[in-house]
């Protein structure tokens, strides 16, 4: 069976209080945004917390280890048999796990998809933007 | 005691996308307003009130109606927020206005037109924000991707399996066979469910609903005013609209909490709704809940409380939705899978034609319609008519 090598590029855009996801990510980390004052991550990130309304936030840069939440498996083409396809999914942080996140996954077949299962962040490649992620124990 | 009632209905026929031009989005809501006055008893004129959802422009604005049809004043002009969500809710915003003394006949108003772009690819073209890039960098953004991730964590929850999916395409397939309205008449099996090309992984193209035109209009009027007119009233034993945290933006947020996101995000709905009305869940003789995506009818159960959370699925299997023999018939009209996708609308109107015992499948003796707004961003909606 195919190995899933695609994730779609897509153009992003950011503001000042969500710059910092993109920016650690294409140094090759998956940092989350966290309530100073102790309340958890919170994603998307925002300006004020949502419990205690404080702008004090730290952004946290994480070991880049997840578990695959959920995903669909998405064709580019549907009518072509032979078009790639690409994993869209949501992971947890392994040091968030109530958080969700959106990337893609790669370097896996369709059939080795379980929700659960351990996923670790790989650098995306130059000029994409996206967290992508592979299962525990791929090939460097 | 019931403070307003749907008093008239009116639609074009149904088309596929793109099929109703040279008709304009403004044409056809105007056909179906002018056709739900006649079918209330009122003069187009006596309308003086205008509720919508979902409404961004597209030609059916109050000020180019009025214009169109010779509405001499309007007290009232105002639409839910979001999107389909708000498709039961905007029955709601018009007995906001007849109970505030805003208006004595209240147009509820929906048109759609997808011949430039088609809601599937619309959001593939939209253009990169800060709120959307999230979702976007990974290749999501068309409503029925969000739909499968869904799906996808309800069955590695709870086991439920795509034949579930596909019994709630099959049953509402074989409603909509028996209804001259339905664009969509071919019964279909489960071989047929399972051959279908898969579009978004455990969806398949039976699980989309259609994508099509056509306009749907209904009158609002006070309840005392309605027993006296032309048509046997549908009362509102209430309508709510709105939602919690929990479910947020939905889908295109991502984060909710575990316990709430392989659901349809109408829990709170459901809850206020059955607190406001005089009618309990046992009470409710058909269910008009809003199909974009089958999963969402499984988990719409649920969260209405036809069954416990998690068990939609065995639910569905057991037969439980169909028109013959089901404990709570669902969507008799065919839905929005296989009669006409008017962003929900069209199930409201369905409601109205149950409690009048006119519709084309009729569930005998339905005195309690429950109808359900669409399972995404807030706010989502929720509406129970009497007889």
């Amino acid at each position: 069976m195919e190995v899933v090598a695609f994730s779609p590029p897509a153009e992003v855009d950011f503001d000042a209080v969500t710059e910092p996801f993109w920016m650690s990510l294409r140094e090759g980390r998956l940092a989350l945004q966290r309530c100073a004052h102790g309340h958890g991550f919170r994603m998307p990130p925002t300006l004020y917390c949502p419990e205690c309304h404080s702008t004090d936030a730290e952004w946290v840069a994480l070991s880049g280890r997840a578990r695959l939440y959920t995903y669909t498996v998405v064709s580019l083409r549907p009518r072509d048999a032979e078009s790639p396809v690409y994993v869209a999914a949501l992971v947890c942080p392994e040091e968030a796990p109530d958080t969700k996140v959106f990337g893609n996954v790669v370097e896996c077949t369709v059939d080795q998809l379980a929700v659960g299962m351990p996923l670790e962040l790989i650098q995306a490649p130059a000029d994409v933007d996206v967290a992508l992620f592979r299962p525990v124990g791929g090939d460097r | 005691m019931h403070r307003a009632a749907i008093v008239g209905i009116g639609t074009t026929q149904y088309y596929r996308r793109g099929g109703s031009l040279p008709r304009t989005p403004r044409d056809m809501a105007c056909d179906a307003i002018i056709a739900a006055a006649a079918d209330a008893g009122i003069p187009v004129k006596a309308i003086d009130g205008f509720a919508y959802f979902s409404n961004y422009g597209g030609g059916i604005e109050t000020g180019g109606l009025i214009e169109s049809l010779g509405i001499p004043e309007v007290g009232f002009s105002a639409s839910t927020t979001g999107g389909g969500g708000g498709s039961a809710g905007a029955i709601g915003l018009a007995q906001a206005a007849i109970v505030n003394g805003d208006s004595r006949y209240v147009a509820v108003v929906q048109s759609l037109q997808q011949a430039k772009s088609r809601y599937g690819a619309a959001f593939a073209q939209m253009l990169p924000t800060p709120d959307n890039s999230f979702y976007r960098s990974a290749g999501v953004g068309a409503p029925g991707q969000f739909a499968a991730m869904i799906a996808r964590r309800h069955m590695h929850k709870f086991g439920t399996r795509r034949e579930a999916f596909a019994e709630v395409a099959i049953s509402t397939r074989l409603n909509a066979s028996t209804n001259p309205a339905a664009l969509m008449c071919e019964p279909i099996t489960l071989d047929d469910y399972f051959a279908s090309r898969m579009i978004a992984d455990p969806l398949c193209k039976l699980d989309f609903c259609l994508e099509t035109d056509g306009a749907v209009a209904m009158i609002v009027a006070a309840a005392d005013v309605a027993k006296d007119m032309a048509q046997k009233p549908a009362y509102v034993a209430a309508c709510k609209h709105g939602g919690d945290r929990n479910w947020g933006r939905g889908f295109m947020w991502g984060n909710m909490p575990d316990e709430y996101f392989s659901s349809s995000g109408q829990r709170s709905i459901a809850r206020r709704l059955y607190a406001a009305a005089d009618v309990k869940l046992e009470d409710i003789d058909v269910a008009l809940l809003y199909d974009h995506f089958t999963p969402f009818v499984v988990m719409q159960l649920e969260d209405f409380g036809f069954c416990p959370v998690g068990e939609g699925g065995a639910f569905v299997e057991q037969g439980s939705i169909r028109l013959q023999g089901g404990s709570i018939p669902v969507n008799p009209h065919g839905g929005n899978l296989s009669e006409a996708y008017i962003i929900g609308i069209t199930h409201v109107v369905e409601g109205v034609r149950q409690i009048r015992g006119a519709a084309a499948n009729q569930v005998k003796g339905a005195s309690h319609a429950l109808v359900s707004g669409g399972p995404g961003p807030m706010p989502l909606s929720g509406l129970i008519l009497s007889a």
